[in-house]
């Protein structure tokens, strides 16, 4: 993949506030046009890696770029084709979302009025009501619609959904899918919430423990995982190139989620596709772990094929 | 961006310029219903003779009683007039920067396609001319009532700071200095105690430290006695009305600089060690003994002071420096902000 096809791109990025490593050598890319999911624990550093790509913050270490240029705190003319959605929903609480909406279009030139609007009248958001009287839902809605209006060609959202009602969950997932679509933009989307993931999202990165351990093609990953089951006296040994990621034993038999490196030959295994929401929390728990799973051929368990 | 800055502080602009428009109110109100008994007190027939309980019909006696009456309220009007400027310059300034960092609605305007210096401008900027346009006008009114209720010389520390445009350079130094912490503290709370104790810091020590420093006071010397019918007493040497008067006393003559109080201190101890050996047993011998021993000493009255024709020179220093001083604090928050991770 050449770096044009890339719209993020990092190197041994590292971001450390004080003792704390937030991030650690977290090297990564997110091809164009995609709908990424960075998946990964509270405190993996999801939302760290976001301000650093939206400009707010700057690395200790490493290097990150967007677009193939360097992004920077002082970087406007990149800032300007990036929009980025705040876990918290950062908005002026005593202005009405009409206001909102002009702050957004006095300083953003490619600012969309019309679809700002429309978005918000469809969801029967008033403009003419004050922020701090909207619903979580609502504002999280203003919020979205002041990034998407920006026009942006790279989204950044960190937990979109989060203190939303399934509902409303379900709802704003939907509004992502379609103002992406509309859009054509790529879009990189954190959350803890592993339906999400496989509900609007091609591309995933997961983050654990201040480190990348998965950044592929959500199809790849899904293809390239496996459960392998055979009785515990049947004595076959781990494929070669599969590496464990997972292993359940019953009284009877063993279960190894395994990564794929070559395709699979049977020898006596029992093979079934596990959901990428298994193989997300076999990831997770392996870094928790803080061993790495290996092989029976003594491979790293998350090594790139 | 202007029109966000402007938004963004439109409430508590609205509700300073009130708060400014009743002071206003009432100082030009009483001003001229005090100055109107004042003239009438002081022309004939009462020609400001004291009464302290007037009879009945006794006009000079009222008006005496009600122009004391008043004194009390007229410090409450110059107490408001001190709080006003550092008031409008503490909010907007912490408006400005401390509440949007600390309500982190900066990650909003700081991710949107302009720069942080252009947002730090542009609040700052609509800031500082919101705070003139609200102390100017204030500024105007409590100089005319300083002036015409009088009862104050210009120079008195209750006095120097609302009778004059230096008024609206305190706030412009409080709104700066609010930036400044804003940006260090990041919380609106802690920025506004920390600008508070800085101001008053300031305040106090800026007319004892700084003042005196920023004009050239004048010096005038005299002799130390004055011959009254061949009668010699001591005198001390002049100073105009309404003066600021920094030192006063005898010093010797070959003092060079501007004579200071330490000199004073030091001669009268001198002058006094030399008196005790001569006799001074009546009071003529007294007064021989001691222009005696000013005459050993070569020791002359002296006066420094600051005239009160300076009073405008002064004021327009003290205000440059206080704007000078301002803009530095406003460039040191403006490199913080550049710097700040939200």
């Amino acid at each position: 993949m050449t770096g044009d096809d890339l719209v993020i791109e990092t190197e041994a990025l590292t971001k450390r506030f004080r003792r704390r490593t937030a991030l650690n050598e977290c090297s990564l890319s997110v091809p164009r046009g995609r709908i990424a999911a960075l998946v990964g624990p509270n405190g993996a550093g999801k939302t760290t890696l976001l301000r650093l790509l939206a400009g707010l913050s700057k690395p200790s270490e490493g290097g990150i770029s967007v677009f193939g240029k360097e992004m920077s705190t002082m970087n406007v003319e990149l800032r300007a084709r990036v929009g980025y959605l705040d876990q918290d929903r950062p908005l002026y609480p005593w202005w009405r979302v009409r206001e909102i909406l002009e702050f957004g279009r006095r300083i953003n030139p490619a600012w969309d009025t019309e679809f700002a609007t429309r978005h918000l009248s469809r969801l029967d958001i008033d403009l003419e009501s004050r922020v701090r009287d909207l619903s979580g839902g609502q504002r999280a809605q203003v919020a979205l619609a002041v990034c998407f209006a920006k026009r942006p060609e790279l989204i950044l959202l960190d937990e979109p959904a989060s203190a939303l009602d399934p509902v409303a969950r379900q709802d704003l997932l939907h509004d992502i899918t379609e103002l992406f679509a509309d859009n054509e933009s790529s879009v990189l989307m954190a959350t803890h919430a592993i339906d999400d993931v496989a509900a609007i999202c091609d591309y995933v990165i997961i983050l654990s423990q201040s480190r990348v351990v998965l950044s592929e093609d959500l199809d790849y990953v899904l293809e390239s995982h496996r459960f392998l089951s055979r009785g515990l006296d049947d004595g076959v040994p781990v494929p070669r190139g599969a590496t464990v990621l997972q292993e359940l034993r019953t009284t009877r038999e063993v279960t190894y989620l395994v990564r794929l490196a070559m395709p699979l030959e049977r020898d006596g295994w029992r093979i079934e596709r596990p959901t990428f929401n298994e193989i997300a929390i076999a990831y997770l728990r392996d870094q928790h772990r803080s061993t790495p799973a290996k092989s029976e051929f003594g491979e790293e368990a998350g090594a790139t094929p | 961006m202007i029109w966000i800055a402007w938004r963004f502080q439109r409430s508590v602009v609205v509700a300073l310029a009130f708060l400014a428009l009743v002071l206003i109110g009432v100082i030009l109100i009483t001003g001229i219903v005090q100055h109107h008994d004042l003239v009438q007190y002081m022309a004939a027939p009462c020609r400001g003779h004291q009464v302290r309980t007037p009879r009945r019909g006794d006009l000079c006696g009222e008006l005496a009683v009600k122009l004391d009456n008043i004194h009390a309220f007229n410090n409450i009007i110059r107490v408001a007039g001190y709080i006003v400027a550092p008031l409008v310059g503490a909010l907007l300034g912490l408006l400005a920067v401390a509440s949007e960092v600390d309500n982190r609605t900066v990650r909003l305007a700081w991710t949107q396609s302009i720069s942080r210096t252009r947002w730090f401008v542009a609040k700052a900027g609509v800031g500082a001319v919101l705070v003139t346009m609200i102390l100017v006008p204030t500024a105007i009114v409590l100089s005319w009532w300083s002036g015409t209720i009088g009862d104050r010389d210009l120079f008195a520390r209750e006095t120097y700071g609302i009778a004059g445009w230096d008024l609206v350079a305190y706030g412009l130094f409080m709104f700066a200095l609010t930036l400044l912490l804003g940006a260090v503290i990041r919380r609106v709370g802690w920025a506004l105690a920390a600008s508070v104790l800085l101001f008053l810091l300031a305040a106090f020590s800026l007319p004892s430290q700084v003042r005196s420093h920023l004009v050239t006071p004048t010096v005038k010397w005299s002799e130390p006695y004055v011959v009254t019918n061949g009668d010699f007493t001591g005198s001390a040497a002049p100073y105009p009305y309404n003066a600021w008067l920094l030192v006063q006393g005898v010093v010797p003559r070959s003092t060079t600089g501007i004579p200071t109080y330490r000199e004073v201190s030091a001669t009268y101890p001198r002058v006094g060690s030399c008196i005790v050996k001569l006799p001074t047993k009546t009071e003529s011998e007294y007064v021989k003994a001691e222009l005696e021993c000013y005459k050993k000493f070569h020791v002359e009255n002296v006066a420094v002071y600051i005239a009160d024709d300076q009073f405008w020179t002064l004021q327009f220093r003290e205000g440059l420096l206080c704007l000078a001083a301002g803009v530095i604090m406003a460039g040191g928050a403006l490199l913080i902000i550049r710097r700040i991770e939200p």
